[in-house]
């Protein structure tokens, strides 16, 4: 259920496409690019961590 | 609850009701109000983010009541009250489902 | 002299600008010099006091208290809408959330959700006291909106698209998040089914709309009830709504006739066909209204009010409103049947009382 996702650990680090939302593998020195469609734009994955909220 | 010391003999006494509010204040007062023996009551709720309740009572010191006792017989009565409309409501329940 | 008096206790007369005699005399000797004994006590309350059912179902009732104080009614309103207690969400572990929707805004739409258990079956969770399976109930959700693949190997429909409270599903065994840190989020001892017996905890309603997603988002968290109080955050009101309205009465003062009943039937009376509430008897300038229904209807009542505030309709017609016969109804939002509510925040009423009386 709660897995680490895959594609982190030793190659490279996993950012989220901004328009597909498709996952992207970056290492040092690569063009920040979205292998699927070409968007320039990437977010940084949420934290693995359980994150506790007030229902109020 | 905490009332004056002298409350027991007295015939005016200001009870402060911790954890209360006009729900249970009001109720009081109304009940307060009908025993002949008490000459003045009133309650007041001194700041509305403290949860705590004021009740004044005053009686005329006539057949030996005094504030603390028009008190006790106010709770009694506002009880003696709920358990009359809890009655009240379970038998109009069964009305209900009768006439259905 | 004496009949004044008597409708300025019993009743409110409900004017075109204002209302008059709104007051509850609130020394009970004030009529005592005119021979009238108008003061509460418990055995008269118990001699005259009435209550009849006049709708009664799943979600909703309305009764009416004849021979009850305001004081009274209002406690007991006071506390269905903020001390009756009930079970809702108060703590969501967020372990992904990629929809538009920011955590905390989610957190609270979850809060007010209303969950289907009966509080009584539960305690209070105090401060730094671990959840349990007497005190907590854990529920789960992880959708992830994607499109679905066809066997020809294509795209196709996007499912989860709208994620709705029926995707809380309960975890009698309590929380399935790994434990951090050495510590676990919860501490049940055995399942909650035995707690609860054979019934299924969750949402009261499984069609409530909690988040949108697009293909690729994902959702996944898991909540925890607890038992709590109106007072302390509206989520954990049994009710969304709860009120008592005086009973009106509508009165003809002076006959009403000729021209007037025309123009009275014309304004308060025919604006449907329906409206049966006033009737005229008689012909021509004979003709004399009548009051069929003396509490009139939701149309009706505000026609009269108004009314009255044109010159010379004052002597002849009146709303009154009865200060002690109230018409109280209760609109829940489905976890208990409001009689149930009601029952329990009388119970409630008396045990304050009581609280009271064992310090005293």
């Amino acid at each position: 259920m709660y897995q680490e996702p895959k594609s982190s650990g030793g190659g490279g680090v996993a950012y989220n496409c901004g328009d597909c939302g498709s996952e992207v593998l970056l290492r040092p020195g690569d063009v920040i690019i979205c292998r699927e469609c070409g968007y320039r734009i990437l977010y940084k994955k949420r934290t693995k961590q359980v994150v506790q909220f007030e229902a109020r | 609850m905490t009332a004056p010391r002298r409350a027991a003999t007295s015939n005016e006494a200001t009870f402060t009701l911790a954890g209360e509010d006009h729900t249970l204040a009001n109720a009081l007062r109304h009940a307060l109000n009908g025993n002949a023996d008490v000459a003045l009551c009133g309650y007041s709720v001194p700041h509305p983010m403290k949860r705590e309740a004021r009740v004044r009572v005053q009686t005329t010191g006539a057949n030996g009541t005094t504030a603390q006792g028009a008190m006790r017989d106010a709770l009694l009565d506002v009880i003696s009250v709920c358990d009359r409309v809890r009655e009240a409501y379970e038998d109009a329940e069964r009305a209900f489902e009768r006439e259905r | 002299m004496l009949e004044r008096l008597e409708e300025q206790r019993h009743y409110v007369r409900a004017g075109a600008e204002h209302n008059a005699n709104v007051n509850e005399v609130a020394y009970g000797g004030a009529y005592a010099s005119v021979g009238k004994d108008f003061a509460f006590s418990a055995e008269r309350f118990r001699e005259t006091f009435a209550l009849t059912l006049t709708t009664s179902d799943e979600e909703r009732c309305v009764f009416e208290l004849e021979g009850c104080s305001p004081a009274f009614a209002n406690a007991f309103r006071r506390i269905i809408l903020s001390e009756v207690p009930t079970m809702a969400i108060e703590k969501v572990f967020v372990v992904n959330n990629t929809s538009v929707v920011a955590d905390e805004v989610f957190a609270h739409r979850l809060g007010l959700v209303p969950i289907k258990a009966d509080p009584a079956m539960f305690e209070y969770r105090g401060e730094g006291d671990a959840a349990n399976e007497t005190n907590t109930i854990v529920l789960k959700m992880h959708v992830r909106c994607h499109k679905e693949r066809n066997p020809d190997g294509t795209l196709g429909e996007v499912v989860n698209r709208s994620v709705y409270s029926n995707a809380l599903t309960w975890c009698p065994e309590g929380s399935q998040l790994p434990e951090e840190n050495g510590a676990k989020y919860s501490d049940f001892k055995r399942s909650q089914k035995e707690v609860v017996g054979d019934q299924e905890l969750g949402c009261v309603h499984d069609d409530i709309l909690l988040v949108k997603l697009a293909p690729g988002q994902e959702v996944e968290l898991e909540c925890h009830c607890v038992k709590g109080i109106g007072q302390e955050h509206a989520k954990w009101s049994p009710v969304g709504t709860c009120w008592y309205k005086m009973v009106p009465e509508i009165t003809i003062l002076e006959p009403i006739t000729g021209a007037d009943a025309d123009e009275f039937m014309k304004k308060c009376a025919n604006f449907s066909e329906t409206h049966k509430c006033y009737a005229c008897e008689g012909k021509g300038d004979k003709k004399t209204v009548k009051v069929v229904e003396s509490r009139g209807c939701d149309f009706c009542v505000e026609r009269v009010r108004e009314l009255t505030g044109e010159p010379g309709w004052a002597d002849k017609i009146a709303v009154r409103k009865r200060k002690d016969h109230f018409i109280f109804t209760i609109e829940t939002i489905g976890q208990m049947a409001p009689g149930t509510i009601f029952k329990e925040a009388v119970k409630i009423l008396a045990s304050k009382a009581q609280n009271v009386l064992s310090t005293l």
